[in-house]
C-alpha cells in the first residue's frame, strides 16, 4: 500500500477500528511522513472524541434513527432512484411512455389525414361534376366529345368503360338510344337483374338525380341524336304522371329512397365519377378502403339516428308467358293476348288500394275486392303483392297511405299528381338491350325487358302516394 | 525499529507539527516535554503501534496546556492572574462546553451524510474493523471499504468547516 493510499487508514484510527497489521503500517508511514504524522494528529482530536463512551453511543443512536428514518421516507426512494439501476428503470419506463404517447399520436394523426384525403377527394370529385358546363351548349368540335362523355358518365348515361371501372355494379349499363323526356325525376337505367344486389343498384341510380333535369336531358338528346336505334314512338305520358310538375333536386333516385339507404350510394356515386377512364384497379381499391374506413366512421359516429323513411312504393307488370321465370314487364309494353298481373310492394307498412279506368267510366275499386266490403288493403313492408289486371283495363291507379283509406273517391286519381309534388319516380330495366325510357317504350324485339318502376315520395311527412300507370295496348 | 529510534523519529516529527502550529520556541519546548514524558512516566511502552498513538495523545494533551497556559500569562490578551479564578482539577467549563458544541456539530453533520456513508461510521463506532465491515457491506476488496471511507471523512470533515476541534 502506497503512502497515498495509507490516508485511508485515517479513519480507522480515529474510530480506533484498525487491525495490528494496519497500525504498524499506518504508524511506520506517519514516522516516514510528516503529511500524514500531521493528519494522524488532527484526526487525533476526533479520536479523543470518540473514545468518550457516551458520545460514542449518543453518535450511534443519531445514525440509528437516521437509518430508520430515511428508510420509510423519502430518501429510501431517492436513493433506489440515485442508483445506476434504478435510473436505468426510470429512463427506460419514461423512455416508454413517451414512445407510447408519440405513437398515439401519430396514429391519431394519420387517422385524420386518411380522413381528410378521402374527403377531399370526394369533394374534388363532387365539385367537377357539379360545376360542369351544361352539355346544352353546342359542341361540334371534337374536343367537346370528352366533356360530353364525363356529362353522361355523371348522369344517367352509361359508357363501357364505366361499367368496366366499376367493380360492385358489373352488369349495370345503360343506354341513350331512345329519346328521353327531360324530366328529373323519372330516369331509366337498365340493370342485369331485376332486384339484384341492392348495393350495386342503388350506387348507380342516385348520381343522374344529382344533376340537374335540363342539361341532363339536352345531353341525352344529343346523345341519342347520333344514336341508330329509332325506338317506337312512345306516348306522351306528361299528361298521366307526375313528370311535368316541378321538383326539388333529389338527393337520390327513387330507387335508392325506396331502399332507404344514401350513405353507400353517395360514395359510390363518388366512385363512379371519378376519372372513370384513368383510374386503375390499384387506386380503386385503395380508394375502396378508404371510403370503407370512413363510413365505418361515420355509422359510428352516427349512432342510431334513424330519419323518418320516405313512403314508397315498387311496381312492375308481370308478363306470364316469357317463361316460368315470370319476368316482370313494365306498363306501356303489353300485348293484346298477354293478360298481365301486376306486381306491388312497399317500403313500408302501408294500405293499398288500386283503381281502374278504361277512360269512359268513373274509377272502379280493382284491388281489394269490393265484394267483401274493404276499399283497401295492408300491404307488409318488403313483402310483393301480384294483382290480376282486367284485359279492358285501361289505366289503373296506385294509392299508398300509411293509414286505411276512408273512401274510394277521396282522392282523385287525376289530380294525385298535383297532390304529391314532392313524388319521385324511376324506372329500371333489367335487359341490357332495352331501352331506356319512362315506361311507356315498348320492348325490343327478341328482348325481354323487365322494368320496374319505383315512386316515391320525397317529404317522408307525407304518408301517401299516387301514381296512374297508363296500361298500353295496342 | 527499536524504541529509541521510534522516540528519534517521533521528536523530528512532533517538532514539526507544533512548529506548524506554535512559534518554534514553544514548538521545541512542547516536543522536549512529550519526549521526557515518554521516557519517564511510559519508559515501558515500547512497541510502535502503541507508542505512536500515546505520543500523538500527549502530544494534543501539552497543546492544550500549552494554550491555557497562554492564556493564563495573558500572552494573549495581558490580562491579571489575580483576576483568573483557581484553577479545578475536573474539566473546565469551557472544555466541558467545548466538547459539548464538537459533539453537536458532529451529530449535525453526520445526520447530513448519505446512508452509506452513515452505515459506515455506525459499524466503525460498534468497533466493527475495516475487513468484518468488507464482509458486512460484501465487497471483495478492502480497497473498496477504504475508499469509501475516506470519502466519507472527507464529506465529514467538510460539513464540519475542515476541522474536528
Amino acid at each position: 500500500m502506497s503512502e497515498h493510499d495509507l490516508e485511508k487508514l485515517l479513519g480507522g484510527f480515529a474510530a480506533d477500528t484498525l487491525t495490528p497489521e494496519e497500525k504498524q503500517r499506518l504508524y511506520s508511514a506517519a514516522l516516514q511522513d510528516q503529511h500524514l504524522f500531521d493528519a494522524l494528529a488532527d484526526e487525533q482530536a476526533l479520536k479523543e472524541l470518540l473514545t468518550d463512551p457516551a458520545v460514542r453511543l449518543r453518535l450511534l443512536q443519531t445514525l440509528q434513527r437516521t437509518s430508520t428514518s430515511g428508510a420509510g421516507g423519502s430518501a429510501g426512494w431517492l436513493g433506489w432512484f440515485r442508483r445506476p439501476s434504478g435510473l436505468a428503470w426510470a429512463g427506460g419506463l419514461a423512455a416508454a411512455v413517451f414512445a407510447v404517447v408519440l405513437g398515439t399520436k401519430i396514429y391519431q394523426d394519420s387517422l385524420k389525414q386518411a380522413a381528410q384525403s378521402v374527403a377531399t377527394e370526394e369533394a374534388k370529385l363532387t365539385s367537377p361534376r357539379a360545376s360542369a358546363p351544361p352539355a346544352s351548349q353546342p359542341s361540334s368540335s371534337q374536343t367537346a366529345e370528352p366533356q360530353l362523355k364525363s356529362n353522361e358518365n355523371t348522369e344517367s348515361s352509361a359508357l363501357p368503360s364505366r361499367k368496366d371501372i366499376s367493380v360492385e355494379k358489373p352488369a349495370t349499363r345503360e343506354k341513350s338510344a331512345g329519346p328521353i323526356p327531360s324530366r328529373q325525376e323519372q330516369e331509366y337505367s337498365t340493370a342485369a337483374r331485376d332486384r339484384g344486389p341492392v348495393k350495386s343498384e342503388r350506387g348507380e341510380l342516385p348520381k343522374k338525380a344529382e344533376t340537374p333535369a335540363a342539361p341532363l336531358g339536352k345531353t341525352a338528346e344529343e346523345a341519342t341524336a347520333s344514336a341508330d336505334q329509332k325506338p317506337a314512338a312512345s306516348p306522351a305520358p306528361s299528361a298521366i304522371l307526375p313528370e311535368s310538375k316541378p321538383m326539388q333536386a333529389p338527393v337520390g333516385g327513387a330507387r335508392t329512397l325506396f331502399y332507404g339507404d344514401t350513405s353507400r350510394t353517395d360514395i359510390q356515386e363518388a366512385d363512379g365519377g371519378r376519372k372513370p377512364l384513368a383510374q386503375s384497379a390499384q387506386e380503386r381499391d385503395r380508394l375502396e378502403r378508404k371510403r370503407e374506413r370512413v363510413a365505418a366512421a361515420t355509422e359510428q359516429t352516427a349512432g342510431l339516428i334513424q330519419p323518418l323513411k320516405p313512403l314508397g312504393l315498387r311496381y312492375s307488370v308481370l308478363s306470364p308467358d316469357t317463361g316460368s321465370r315470370d319476368p316482370e314487364t313494365a306498363a306501356g309494353s303489353l300485348t293484346q293476348s298477354q293478360p298481365p298481373r301486376l306486381t306491388v310492394e312497399a317500403n313500408q307498412d302501408c294500405y293499398i288500394q288500386i283503381l281502374a279506368e278504361d277512360g269512359s267510366s268513373s274509377p272502379r275499386l280493382l284491388f281489394p275486392d269490393q265484394q267483401r266490403g274493404q276499399i283497401s288493403s295492408k300491404l307488409v313492408a318488403g313483402q310483393r303483392r301480384s294483382i290480376p289486371l282486367p284485359e279492358e283495363t285501361g289505366t289503373i291507379t296506385i294509392r299508398l297511405a300509411r293509414t286505411p283509406f276512408d273512401s274510394m273517391t277521396g282522392q282523385e286519381p287525376a289530380t294525385s299528381a298535383d297532390s304529391f309534388p314532392h313524388q319521385l319516380q324511376e324506372t329500371t330495366t333489367a335487359d341490357a338491350n332495352s331501352d331506356s325510357g319512362m315506361g311507356t317504350g315498348p320492348s325490343r324485339k327478341g328482348a325481354s325487358p323487365q322494368q320496374t318502376t319505383y315512386v316515391v315520395n320525397q317529404d317522408p311527412s307525407i304518408g301517401e302516394l299516387s301514381v296512374t300507370i297508363p296500361l298500353n295496348r295496342p | 525499529m527499536n524504541r529509541d529510534q521510534i522516540l528519534g523519529t517521533l521528536r523530528e516529527r512532533i517538532l514539526a507539527f507544533a512548529t506548524s502550529r506554535l512559534s518554534r520556541d514553544h514548538a521545541e519546548d512542547l516536543a522536549q516535554e512529550v519526549l521526557a514524558l515518554l521516557h519517564e512516566k511510559y519508559s515501558h511502552v515500547t512497541e510502535l503501534t502503541e507508542l505512536v498513538p500515546l505520543a500523538f495523545q500527549v502530544l494534543r494533551f501539552k497543546m492544550l496546556d500549552a494554550h491555557r497556559k497562554a492564556l493564563r500569562r495573558r500572552e494573549y490578551n495581558q490580562q491579571s492572574l489575580e483576576d483568573l479564578p483557581l484553577a479545578d482539577p475536573a474539566d473546565d467549563p469551557a472544555t466541558q462546553l467545548d466538547q459539548k458544541q464538537r459533539v453537536d456539530r458532529l451529530l449535525a453533520a453526520m445526520t447530513q451524510l448519505g446512508e452509506r456513508c452513515r452505515e459506515l461510521f455506525k459499524w466503525k463506532l460498534e468497533g466493527k474493523s475495516f475487513p468484518e465491515i468488507q464482509k458486512i457491506m460484501g465487497q471483495t476488496s478492502i480497497n473498496t471499504i477504504y475508499t469509501w471511507d475516506l470519502r466519507c471523512r472527507k464529506q465529514l470533515l467538510a460539513l464540519l468547516d475542515g476541522s474536528w476541534k
